[in-house]
């Protein structure tokens, strides 16, 4: 329980200092969002038009020390400020409305990978030698090894495009389908979700697969797997609760991790495929030095690495005995 | 101890087959609906118009016509102007304004309000609307997108159908903003809104103009025909799609299969790639504007004229056309006027076009004291003539047409060195004066005074170290703005004709940037659906997404095909 605690009081520290870093490294750039807001505009846009939009946008001349000051009040009182690329939509409406799209694709993306990854690890490795693994193995290594970007732009070309069996763009078919809990709704989210999902699970399945691979193959070599053959257990036996139980350890923290940066979306497949997401809205506000939106979208960032990283240490105690009793 | 392992293992276990089976529903169930339903296809698809506004992701809720973040694509749909400007030609049509009538001195402007033009929620529009909305713009500077307020003495309303406008001192250019850029909005609603109207969101608008708000998700908007408006039997278009896309690419392959029938894209090779596939597809890229290659004038060497001729000399502008831009953007002209805008040409500049010269450059630059250094680059007083010549990263096709120029650069003897930076950095560094050259658009208007204004006026530069407003070469010069200020000081046609060929000899002369090509309107569309649109042969108005409030022109001039 003290190691909890310790944990948890430097959690409180790492979060004061994300929340300084959140708000400083935005308004490191140069310029402002007004000015950058003339240049989106290439042109067509008067000269004289750089004042207004400065007021209109609220641009803030005070010192850097009095908005972090705000900032940080403004944060107390759950107040995340006005988004000037959303404008005049909340921070927190922003989030609202992109963070469940990230969560679902992004989140089930990284399930589905990270299951059939490690299962696949574990198989291969049973059978190392064997046709499975001579094709496998490299054939996930080569698959990752394909540019995301590309891969992504060829998938949706051929099956979207020229194929025409999924949609083009977008994350539902906003034309006829309100968005809501309805049946109809849920099917075409999930229709349109296939393909990028697919990319994702395509592109980081080698990762877990190969990781699985090397900490299982490490962990055949110890006698203990060697002693429970020899006991006579059966190959399932072995395989499940004597290598795989302890070679998943790394897998599970890489797991708690990968989970807190779940809510940083995936800007190239949002990029790709006009999915909505939390990614692009971070591109957005990166463009637009909309400070309020990068500020709520990295506290959400850091909270939820935070949390995953206190999950991963609070897992460990349950999986690792080693840890549990404090023995090395 | 061993008891707990076991009782998790039991767990894990059920944890799996739980996580397992739940993952085959899944799968199950997103293979179901990928090979099922796909493209489900609308009734009366025909006379709805899909255009593309933007490709910046998912949109606010922002009808506001003077907000930085209004959904792109609703301005001048909803809300309207006083008058109709055609930026190809600079023809003036009236629009919610039956008449107007700028004062010979041009201090003041009067506009008729037309008569039977309604708001969507049925009220009137009267002159009270057209003076509310103009002191509104002057009360918050935050609505003052085209600085009007410092021009503008009073707005009067004489009667329920006039407005006159008296100036602060005569400026004819005024009515461009006035009446083509100003969007009036209806006093009933609008006195109600609390705080700067700038930061209003206008969820709910209401307007003149031919289509009011049907529905609103962040990825689609769709506006519908306003049943009340004033010019009879149109829209024909019934209902309008605006989709939210996340990149050119996505916009791209939507607009080839026919998803969308109105685009602002840059296509490589638009011919075998778009209008090789039907009969239906189309492009048309008249000009819009000149890209220049901008000099710090602040900084030396740039401060001296043969410099500057020596470096246009040494530019390869058609191969930039060529080899940079896929052929779609033609070498500018030294008088810095665009082909529409050949009425004003000076006689004697006719047909004066820039050549490729690397000799000339050189004559030039030994003329001021250069010499060719051992390394084949020209110094003087132990100086290289060396500059940064900056780029946006990302802008593939300038980036393209930055290392074709430095190429030809170094050539002729300049140690020219490309510098690729991120946008914001890039525009920042424009706006304060921190570079050497740099790549930049110019911002046009219905004449050639708008761009001769912001690209030379002094009113639009600042000192380095401050922001300018769009002379970022910071041109400073007497001569300039004396003419700039006889073009916007009478109404009298000959002597503005007189200003801008003034201003067209400074641009030859003195060389204060340097034309590169002719940037176009982006403008790709497909009959497929509808006819009428803008085309060489009938330049009604200016094409492309991208141009407000023009977009309103061309859909109340299609048709739908049967």
């Amino acid at each position: 329980m003290r190691h909890i605690l310790r944990r948890i009081l430097f959690y409180l520290v790492a979060l004061w200092a994300s929340v300084t870093l959140n708000f400083l490294i935005p308004h490191l750039a140069p310029g402002n969002p007004a000015q950058a807001l003339v240049g989106k505009m290439h042109g067509r846009v008067a000269p004289q038009a750089l004042h207004a939009l400065e007021i209109s946008l609220g641009v803030s001349h005070d010192p850097l020390y009095i908005q972090y000051f705000q900032y940080i009040l403004n944060l107390i009182h759950g107040n995340l400020g006005i988004s000037v690329t959303y404008m005049p939509t909340p921070v927190t409406d922003v989030l609202a409305q992109e963070l469940p799209w990230t969560i679902v694709l992004v989140g089930v993306s990284l399930v589905i990978s990270f299951v059939i990854g490690t299962i696949l690890g574990i198989v291969v490795v049973w059978w190392r030698g064997a046709l499975m693994d001579t094709i496998l193995s490299p054939f996930f290594t080569f698959l990752s090894a394909i540019p995301y970007f590309w891969l992504a732009l060829i998938l949706l070309y051929y099956f979207g495009a020229q194929l025409g069996w999924f949609p083009l763009h977008g994350g539902y078919d906003a034309d006829n389908i309100d968005q809501g809990w309805t049946i109809d709704f849920i099917l075409s989210a999930a229709q349109y979700a296939f393909l990028p999902a697919l990319t994702i699970v395509i592109g980081s399945i080698s990762g877990w697969m190969l990781g699985m691979r090397n900490a299982m193959i490490t962990t055949l070599s110890e006698d203990y797997v060697l002693m429970a053959e020899a006991k006579g257990l059966t190959t399932w036996r072995v395989m499940t609760s004597y290598a795989a139980r302890n070679a998943i350890l790394p897998n599970v923290t890489q797991f708690a991790l990968s989970i807190g940066f779940v809510v940083s979306g995936s800007i190239l497949t949002e990029v790709v495929f006009s999915y909505p997401g939390i990614g692009y809205a971070t591109l957005q506000a990166v463009q637009s030095l909309d400070y309020s939106l990068l500020q709520g979208i990295f506290l959400v960032i850091s909270i939820a690495v935070l949390v995953a990283n206190l999950m991963a240490d609070v897992l460990y105690v349950i999986l690792d005995p080693r840890v549990r009793t404090g023995k090395g | 101890m061993a008891s707990s392992t076991l009782f998790m293992q039991k767990v894990k276990v059920n944890r799996g087959q739980l996580i397992l089976s739940l993952l085959i529903i899944l799968s199950a169930v997103l293979a179901a609906c990928g090979s099922g339903g796909t493209t489900s296809t609308t009734s009366n698809k025909n006379s709805t118009l899909v255009l593309q506004a933007n490709q910046s992701g998912d949109y606010p809720k922002n009808y506001n016509p003077y907000s930085g973040s209004v959904i792109g694509g609703t301005q001048g749909l909803i809300y309207e102007t006083l008058l109709s400007y055609n930026r190809l030609d600079g023809s003036i049509k009236p629009w919610l304004a039956s008449d107007y009538k700028v004062a010979s001195d041009a201090t003041s402007v009067t506009f008729t309000i037309r008569k039977g033009v309604k708001w969507s929620d049925g009220q009137a529009l009267t002159s009270d609307d057209v003076v509310f909305t103009l002191q509104l713009i002057q009360k918050y500077q935050g609505l003052d997108v085209n600085g009007m307020d410092s021009y503008i003495k009073s707005v009067v309303a004489p009667d329920a159908s006039t407005v006159a406008v008296t100036l602060t001192k005569p400026y004819f250019p005024i009515l461009w903003y006035l009446g083509g850029q100003t969007y009036i909005v209806p006093r009933h609603t609008w006195s109600k809104i609390k705080g700067d109207p700038s930061q209003y969101g206008d969820p709910d608008p209401i307007g003149t103009g031919p289509y009011v708000t049907k529905n609103f998700t962040p990825q689609l908007v769709t506006l519908t025909k306003n049943k009340n408006y004033w010019q009879p039997g149109k829209p024909e278009v019934t209902t309008i799609k605006i989709p939210a896309f996340n990149s050119n690419s996505g916009v791209e392959l939507a607009l080839e299969h026919g998803q969308i029938d109105w685009t602002n894209l840059y296509i490589q090779n638009v011919e075998k790639s778009f209008v090789a596939r039907s009969k239906d597809y189309h492009y048309w890229y008249p000009t819009s504007d000149i890209v220049y290659l901008y000099l710090n004038l602040k900084k030396a060497p740039f401060n001296q004229l043969a410099v500057r001729q020596a470096i246009s000399a040494a530019i390869d502008r058609d191969q930039l056309n060529t080899a940079g831009e896929g052929g779609y953007e033609p070498a500018a002209t030294p008088t810095g006027l665009l082909p529409t805008n050949s009425s004003y040409l000076l006689p004697e500049y006719k047909g004066l076009k820039f050549t490729y010269n690397p000799s000339q450059t050189a004559s030039t630059l030994e003329s001021i004291g250069y010499t060719k250094g051992s390394d084949g680059i020209y110094q003087k007083n132990g100086k290289q003539l060396a500059f940064n010549l900056n780029v946006v990263s990302g802008f593939t096709d300038w980036i393209n047409d930055a290392q074709l120029m430095s190429r030809s650069l170094n050539k002729a003897g300049m140690k020219v060195t490309v510098n690729t930076i991120d946008y914001n950095t890039y525009y920042n560094n424009l706006q304060l004066g921190d570079y050497d050259t740099a790549m930049l658009w110019t911002n046009p208007g219905p004449t050639p005074y708008y761009l001769y204004n912001a690209l030379l006026g002094s009113t639009n530069t600042a000192p380095i170290g401050q922001l300018a407003a769009s002379n970022y070469e910071r041109w400073s010069d007497p001569a300039t703005d004396k003419l700039l200020n006889q073009y916007s000081s009478t109404t009298d046609k000959t002597v503005q004709m007189q200003a801008i060929q003034g201003l067209q000899k400074i641009l030859v002369e003195q060389l204060p940037s340097i034309p590169l090509t002719y940037e176009p309107y982006w403008y790709q569309y497909s009959t497929a659906k509808f006819t009428g649109w803008p085309t060489q042969s009938n330049p009604y108005a200016a094409p492309g997404t991208a141009e407000y409030p023009d977009i309103e022109y061309v859909i109340l001039n299609l048709h739908p095909v049967n």
